[in-house]
């Protein structure tokens, strides 16, 4: 895979990397594993007394993965949610790479209790 | 843009200055076909391809009418192995090779079943290195080849060729050897080895793409090898089609230049590799080799650095040109199957990174290397929830 400039940035730096302390309160976790590989993504939301929105995540995969989780939570963040097609289409990956890239989505939908 | 550091010598090599000057005559003024006979034009050709026939033969200590040239080593592998098997099938029908081949050997192997033949194919011990007990067991009086490389294409690891052509001498057996990685690197006599076809490759030692030959024993007994491809009868009718006399040029000037500082350019990279394995295991902790440290080629370094997408880490770097076993970076989408051949855990192949060191790759490059990869590694594991030190 040749990547994209976009796709280079996010995997250089990401965004939204990281994890909260253990047992803090107002966290919730959802993880999501690949089928076809070993990736992994966790994401951690934390909701504050105020309704304060705080995501992070934490990989362990390919450049498609890692780049697409920091893509997505960045766009959450910023109230401005993007579909992993879109960020695909953003970075312009090959279709067998769409596995990878929605592990962030089922992370974040495991997280924030949201059905697909 | 930071300049790019290329470590990815077993793909492929640049082609040496004084390679490209040698070849230049023969894509100008120099263009003949070898294979005409009625003009100076041709004549000149024949001469080029005929010094560089001898160039190349010269390499490997052989006779100059015991190389054919070919577009490179998988036509050579392929003219190896169909090669023989068709020549022989009648008395001996059944080929031996081993599971860590390269595909241009593995895949001959389907053909040669759906020909009618026999094939076996043999695992590798930890160290990558062949298991000689078996492959004796596998040897019978219908096998009419084993084929197994003298040097990995991906850990370097070298097989004994010595004790494997011993097995294959006693038996009756042809025995062929994938020496692209090998040829220009490590001492290749084939007057003192039990060999009977070797199959080089020009881009591997600093020659052009496209370029490469197999070399057919002659003496005492000639190996007798059915062509597989048809026309003009070139190449003692073994591989038809005009010559590509500035590939052949090319490659005699690249053999010439591997005999003449091959073995002070081994010398020089073996310390190079030593010291990028040193930095590596001082600055990544956990690193795991690959394959066999003792029995390997100069150049190569074939490492895994666990909890680490290998292709993750190869986009992350950018400034480094290197390649992985892991899926994610290969075409096929699967991980290496030498590597898993080798016993090494697929999760482990994935974080796989191959170093291939070369005749321009400097000490500067070294350092910088083991600091850009020490440097992502920390920072690619420090963002995986699995990876527990």
């Amino acid at each position: 895979m040749r990547p994209n400039a976009a796709l280079l940035d996010h995997l250089r730096n990401p965004r939204q990397l990281g994890a909260f302390e253990p047992g803090e309160a107002g966290v919730s976790t959802g993880e999501a594993r690949g089928v076809r590989c070993p990736d992994l993504v966790r994401v951690h939301v934390r909701v504050d007394g105020s309704g304060a929105l705080d995501v992070r995540f934490q990989a362990f995969g390919c450049s498609a993965c890692i780049a697409s989780a920091s893509a997505f939570l960045e766009a959450v963040t910023h109230g401005n949610p993007a579909t992993i097609e879109e960020i695909a289409a953003t970075f312009e990956l090959e279709e067998e790479r769409l596995e990878c890239a929605g592990l962030v989505e089922q992370a974040w939908r495991r997280a924030t209790h949201t059905p697909r | 843009v930071k300049r790019s550091i290329y470590l990815d010598n077993h793909a492929t090599t640049p082609v040496d200055p004084a390679v490209f000057a040698a070849m230049k005559p023969a894509l100008t003024c120099a263009f003949g076909n070898a294979a005409s006979r009625t003009h100076a034009f041709g004549w000149q050709a024949h001469d080029a391809v005929e010094a560089a026939r001898a160039e190349v033969a010269a390499l490997i200590g052989a006779s100059a009418r015991e190389i054919v040239f070919t577009s490179g080593a998988t036509e050579a592998n392929n003219l190896a192995l169909i090669g023989a098997f068709e020549a022989a099938r009648s008395r001996r029908d059944h080929v031996v090779t081993l599971a860590t081949e390269h595909s241009s050997v593995l895949d001959c192997l389907p053909e040669i079943q759906r020909r009618g033949g026999r094939v076996t194919v043999l695992g590798v011990g930890p160290d990558g290195l062949a298991d000689l007990d078996a492959v004796a067991a596998a040897l019978t009086d219908r096998t009419v080849l084993l084929s197994v490389m003298a040097a990995h294409n991906e850990f370097g690891v070298l097989q004994p060729l010595e004790a494997l052509g011993s097995l294959c001498r006693d038996r009756g057996v042809h025995f062929h050897t994938d020496a692209a990685q090998a040829a220009g690197k490590i001492p290749l006599r084939v007057a003192e080895l039990p060999v009977d076809l070797v199959s080089l490759s020009a881009h591997k030692m600093y020659g052009p793409k496209g370029a490469g030959a197999l070399w057919v024993r002659h003496r005492p007994r000639r190996v007798r090898l059915h062509p597989t491809s048809f026309g003009g009868g070139q190449e003692q009718g073994l591989r038809s089609g005009t010559v590509d006399v500035a590939g052949a040029v090319g490659f005699g000037a690249a053999a010439a230049i591997c005999q003449a500082v091959g073995a002070r350019e081994s010398e020089r990279l073996a310390g190079l590799r030593d010291k990028l394995l040193v930095g590596l295991t001082l600055r990544v902790p956990g690193l795991v080799v690959h394959g066999s440290l003792a029995a390997r080629l100069p150049n190569n370094l074939h490492v895994s650095v666990p909890g680490v997408e290998g292709e993750a880490l190869l986009m992350s770097v950018g400034e480094l040109a290197l390649s992985s076993g892991s899926a994610c970076s290969s075409a096929s989408r699967e991980p290496s199957r030498a590597l898993l051949a080798l016993g090494v855990d697929p999760a482990l192949a994935r974080s796989s990174l191959r170093f291939g060191l070369g005749r321009f790759t400097t000490e500067a490059d070294i350092d910088r290397a083991v600091e850009v990869v020490a440097e992502h590694a920390a920072r690619l594991r420090a963002m995986n929830p699995a990876w527990a030190p």
